[in-house]
């Protein structure tokens, strides 16, 4: 028979046949090469044995996002024993006697903050509240916004009117007003924290999600699996997410700085974590003003974010590379 | 060069003459003439934008002292000083039992739209201010006034008190005798207002004040600048000294700090940056240009006197003795003095040689035991959320937990941490910090009223501890009937007893007393004292002067 | 699409209907008190009472939300009660400058985003997708307090090219608005970038490759038109974001814009104003929403709306 032209479409494979060996056919198949129209088969392709490790192995980027992260992670977790010092102490002698605090010294390695209080020590600990919001809200936004969003552009109709401007209402509504009312209603904690930025940040990928999913959605492989019979939900997982996947990970990975940027708002109008326990986010936003005075009260907080967010963009895009099946084989 | 022949290079010449004058015109702003050339004008930033300029409303340390520009009152103080002395009112009377004052008006004072200025207006502009229509804060100043209480319930028509005597005289009677009544005929809120530029404008009037202050109102443009022009006629001859002043609002301080240094800005409005400070002190050309005060101004901690166990008046005294203050003023780069007592040295009735609680654990945890609580206990601390009140609330919790205090923080939003000190059993420590209280007149009583008599106490009350000790009140009263001049000695004296009982039942924890440091351009002139006037604040806008003009 | 335009706008008066009772009824139920605020710290109880009831602050809730429709439906958004201004001035006085802003914030997006995101997508894994990469990530997380503060400080202290903050000329909108384009370039340039590569491995681009269409064409032609779809939605919602205020970036360059004027109005909780600022900032997300929704048929003929 000799190699058949075949094309991937997603997750199908298209396989142009011969009339006569036609067991299901999509009635306005096109041949992929020639353009011409004829009796095609659409057949899942087999999975791939590549997992994420292996990928991962592979690239020494993700590999180096994946040390990164778990370097992170174990750092949060382990904090009282990574610290030198207690990241609430205020050193008598942390400051100068006029109240200026210390740049990087051999005490103190990244210096000390505005109320003389160790910087690494209180980095090494703000990384337990600012990992889990950064990835744990973060993701919470993702879940929420994508589900609006794949609801609306994927349904016609009431459904899609109905999530659209439940989606439009959120994004109008002050959630400044809200975290202040919260701030005195509620005991803060992190989990509050939390619920309000998964209240607030999700608006945002419904908006995109729905304009891509309507794009998506018109397409000629989403009609082919409809047209098969095969059930919402897997059409959801299986054909939609891999193509959302791309903008996905995007705002997994961006949104994590904004939203430990955000966790430090909530915590300035009290909503969140009190003082004096540690946030990165929280320590650029009481020495910003210093920046030109003290930089390192703000270069440091802010690399610590900038390397959380890049390490999971390395992860994610290894896991984007494993996901999608046409960039198999590519470098 | 050769006439371009193509069409299309026609273009690409005329499209480049449209970039040269693009550019140009982007550049423009850079060299177009400053503010006020010519003109003696002073440029001052502030961060908030002004509120507004109504004498019977405006009441925050921003436009206070614009208003003090824009009218006057009966009294004033001299420059620089808080000495009292007449103003619109040429002289004035006390009767013998200290109930009435009689004030003779000066003359020939116009307002700026031209009218001169009679008692009648007097009468006008307390009633307007009793008037609770007009939604003064500054009402309850007043309410000592015979027939005030009447008047605002909607039960008079007129306040009876305030008796026009000829077209230049004016008398008060109190209900009762009041050391500080005269303070209070300087204060803003009874700067006179013509009843009919108020009657025209309505509630606009605030947008477009008439007084008969050194200045008026030139331009506002909302959320940008305030410009204020000369008023010629103004009653003191040779006053104000400047032309025209500016007030750029919406500006960040470390911005109007830059903005300084160019040469651009003539008063940081809000003061020097906290960043900058050190910087600036230390430099010899820099500190140059700041003048130095002392303010009316304490910073405290209350103590919840309604809060268990704050109740108890032996943890109030190991809490006032737990605290290293001159940490905490080291942690504002020492702008601020440690204080001992409620009042703050400026004011009369200060006690020199009041030595006030010592630094002392050891004490502080023997207390404790003593009250019943040796391993200490949990408590709540407010405090506002600016910068620097949640570092010094943080410092505050590292002393307390030295003594085995818990303190749960709560750094808020002011508005809410305001409600919370004034609800009853609301907040059991609160840090003043950023809502500290400055007087409102030198009066050593304005720090008792307000803030720690049983007459304030109410929801809602600036008395966050909720203290009420009728002995002392009563020592107040007295204080406050002892009206002649030759008693203030005898005054201040009682003062100081009263005070050092209020110490003793421990109310408060005294912090600091917080120092002005106003900086300047180069070519500002004036008795250094002007620029940190405890009344006018930040400058006595009608006393500074460029240099050379 | 005139009905779909009409049906979307009777939504949109719904929906502000439920964002000014929501925020209504949040307003009162914070913790401060605006007739104390406003009496100030001196005042006696009975000064207090009198001003809440001046104000209606003592009638109950749903009588205060009535009245605050009933004045809407005149156009009166009611008086300030720190400055006494009437709020539809005061907004009015800050519209002008937050409309500009936000056009330079987009721009300077565009600009900065757009071509990187084609660069890092089109020279895929090599040198510039990393570096582009980088820079997205360093412009979104750096705070936009510093950054701005940083621009001013070399732009405008130590070489006096730009003024130093304001507002009034071409000029002074340069500066901010690149810093609004510093801190969302990165995510147009992100966006850009993978929608792009999504495409660009779609079997129809390999089919038109196929065909013999230079590479550059093909790039332009089908991966851009398909990018241009989130890159609009984040137009539109950058539209309402930016109308509603930018508190940090008019701060630092003291640009007299929506975003000021609520932070203060929060601050002393000036009902009124913070009422008008909600409704103004929900009046522009929606219509930037809606926008994006017209424009989206434009780029792909096969959407359509029901």
């Amino acid at each position: 028979m000799g190699e058949e032209p075949r094309v991937a479409w997603g997750n199908f494979v298209v396989i142009p046949v011969e009339a006569e060996r036609v067991v299901k056919s999509h009635p306005t198949g096109v041949h992929p090469a020639s353009g011409a129209p004829g009796p095609v088969v659409v057949r899942r392709r087999p999975p791939h044995a590549t997992t994420l490790w292996s990928r991962v192995k592979r690239s020494p980027a993700a590999l180096l996002g994946m040390l990164v992260v778990a370097t992170l992670v174990a750092v949060a977790v382990f904090a009282p024993w990574v610290a030198p010092y207690n990241p609430s102490e205020q050193f008598f002698d942390g400051l100068t006697l006029e109240g200026r605090p210390l740049g990087p010294n051999a005490r103190f390695w990244l210096g000390t903050d505005l109320l003389g209080r160790d910087l690494l020590s209180r980095l090494i600990y703000g990384a337990r509240v600012s990992l889990l919001i950064g990835v744990a809200a973060n993701t919470a936004a993702l879940s929420i916004g994508t589900l609006f969003g794949t609801m609306a552009g994927y349904f016609k109709g009431w459904t899609s009117i109905v999530f659209m401007r439940l989606t439009d209402m959120m994004m109008a509504f002050p959630a400044l007003i809200l975290a202040i009312a919260l701030a005195a209603i509620l005991r803060p904690s992190l989990w509050i924290v939390a619920l309000v930025i998964g209240m607030v940040n999700w608006v945002w990928i419904a908006r995109i999600v729905y304009a891509q999913v309507l794009s998506i959605s018109g397409r000629e492989f989403i009609d082919a699996a409809r047209v098969l019979g095969v059930p919402t939900p897997r059409i959801f997982w299986r054909h939609l997410f891999p193509h959302l996947l791309p903008t996905l990970l995007v705002w997994g990975t961006l949104g994590i700085s904004t939203t430990v940027m955000f966790e430090a708002s909530l915590s300035f109008l009290g909503v969140g974590v009190r003082p004096p326990t540690p946030s990165w986010g929280g320590a650029i936003n009481e020495s910003q003003s210093y920046f030109l005075a003290a930089p390192w009260l703000v270069a440091f907080p802010g690399i610590a974010i900038l390397l959380t967010s890049l390490a999971f963009n390395l992860v994610g895009d290894a896991m984007r590379d494993t996901l999608d099946p046409t960039l198999r084989g590519r470098g | 060069m050769a006439e371009p022949e193509h069409p299309r290079e026609v273009r690409q010449l005329r499209s480049r003459w449209l970039i040269l004058v693009m550019v140009l015109a982007l550049l423009a702003p850079l060299v177009a003439p400053t503010w006020g050339q010519g003109r003696a004008t002073m440029i001052v930033t502030f961060k908030d934008d002004v509120s507004t300029l109504d004498p019977a409303i405006g009441y925050d340390w921003q436009n206070w002292s614009i208003i003090k520009s824009i009218s006057d009152g009966l009294m004033d103080y001299e420059p620089a000083t808080t000495t009292l002395t007449p103003h619109l009112a040429e002289s004035y009377t006390v009767s013998a039992d200290g109930r009435t004052y009689t004030f003779k008006l000066r003359r020939g004072v116009r307002f700026h739209n031209g009218r001169e200025v009679v008692a009648a207006d007097v009468k006008y502009t307390l009633e307007r201010v009793l008037n609770p229509k007009t939604q003064s804060p500054g009402a309850g100043f007043f309410g000592g006034i015979k027939g005030a209480a009447a008047f605002s319930e909607g039960k008079a028509k007129e306040v009876t008190g305030i008796r026009v005597g000829d077209k230049y005289t004016v008398s008060i009677t109190l209900d009762k005798p009041n050391a500080a009544f005269l303070h209070t005929m300087a204060l803003n809120f009874s700067h006179v207002v013509p009843k009919e530029e108020v009657a025209k404008l309505g509630a606009d009037f605030g947008h477009k004040p008439v007084g008969t202050g050194a200045f008026r109102v030139k331009e506002w443009v909302l959320g940008q600048r305030l410009v204020l022009e000369r008023n010629p006629s103004y009653f003191l001859r040779g006053r104000p000294y400047l032309d025209q002043i500016v007030f750029q609002v919406g500006v960040e301080p470390n911005v109007a700090f830059l903005r300084l240094q160019r040469g651009e800005v003539d008063i940081l409005g809000d003061g020097i940056p906290s960043a900058d400070f050190v910087k600036v002190m230390g430099n010899s050309k820099l500190n140059k240009l700041v003048a130095v005060g002392d303010q009316l101004q304490t910073g405290y901690i209350t103590i919840n006197t309604q809060v268990e166990p704050l109740n108890d008046v032996r943890i109030r005294r190991a809490l006032n003795m737990a605290i290293d203050k001159s940490r905490i003023v080291r942690l504002i780069n020492n702008r601020a003095t440690p204080a001992n007592q409620v009042l703050p040295p400026l004011m009369p009735g200060y006690d020199k040689d009041y030595q006030g609680y010592p630094f002392d654990r050891e004490q502080a945890k023997k207390l404790l035991a003593e009250a019943g609580y040796p391993s200490g206990f949990r408590t709540t601390l407010y405090a506002n959320n600016t910068d620097p009140n949640p570092r010094i609330a943080q410092a505050i919790q590292q002393d307390l937990a030295a003594i085995g205090v818990r303190v749960d923080l709560k750094t808020l939003a002011q508005s809410t941490v305001i409600e919370a000190g004034g609800t009853k059993g609301g907040a059991p420590l609160l840090w003043s910090g950023g809502m500290a209280w400055i007087a409102d007149y030198p009066d050593p009583n304005n720090f008792y009223w307000p803030i720690l008599s049983c007459a304030a106490l109410a929801p809602g009350t600036w008395n966050w501890s909720w203290y009420c000790n009728r002995d002392v009140e009563k020592l107040v009263e007295q204080a406050d009937a002892m009206v002649q001049p030759t008693q203030a000695a005898a005054r201040a004296a009682k003062f100081r007893e009263i005070y050092r009982k209020v110490m003793d039942d421990a109310p408060w924890i005294p912090i600091f007393n917080e120092r002005r440091y106003t900086m300047h351009s180069a070519r500002m002139g004036g008795l250094p004292g002007l620029f940190v006037d405890p009344i006018h604040i930040p400058v006595h806008y009608d006393e500074v002067r460029i240099l050379g003009r | 699409m005139s009905a779909y335009v009409l049906r979307r706008l009777t939504q949109s008066v719904f929906i502000l209907l439920g964002v000014t009772l929501v925020t209504f009824v949040l307003l009162f139920a914070l913790p401060a008190d605006p007739a104390r605020m406003i009496a100030g710290r001196s005042a006696t109880v009975e000064t207090v009472t009198r001003i809440r009831a001046e104000l209606g602050l003592d009638q109950p809730l749903f009588v205060q939300y009535g009245r605050y429709l009933g004045r809407l439906a005149h156009g009166d958004l009611g008086r300030s009660y720190a400055q006494k201004v009437e709020v539809g001035e005061l907004l009015r006085s800050r519209l002008a400058a937050t409309f500009w802003l936000m056009l330079g914030g987009i721009f300077f997006e565009l600009l900065i985003g757009l071509p990187a995101g084609m660069l890092a997508a089109v020279g895929r894994r090599g040198r510039v997708d990393r570096s582009v990469m980088i820079g997205a990530f360093l412009g979104v997380s750096a705070p936009q307090f510093v950054v701005g503060l940083l621009l001013l400080y070399v732009l405008a202290y130590k070489w006096p090219v730009f003024p130093l903050g304001g507002y009034g000329s071409l000029a002074h909108l340069i500066l901010p608005a690149v810093t609004l384009g510093i801190a969302g370039g990165g995510w147009y340039a992100r966006m850009m970038r993978s929608a792009m590569l999504d495409v660009i491995h779609q079997d129809y681009v390999r089919t038109a490759r196929a065909k013999g269409a230079s590479e550059t064409r093909v790039v332009v032609k089908h991966a851009l038109r398909n990018a241009l779809l989130p890159v609009v939605s984040m137009i539109g919602l950058d539209f309402g974001t930016f109308m509603g205020g930018v508190v940090i970036v008019e701060s630092v360059f003291s640009w007299p814009g929506i975003g000021q004027l609520a932070w203060q109005a929060i601050q002393i909780v000036d009902i009124p104003v913070i009422m008008g600022v909600v409704l103004v900032s929900a009046m522009a997300i929606l219509f930037g929403n809606l926008i994006a929704d017209l424009v989206y048929p434009l780029l792909d003929p096969k959407i359509r709306y029901g």
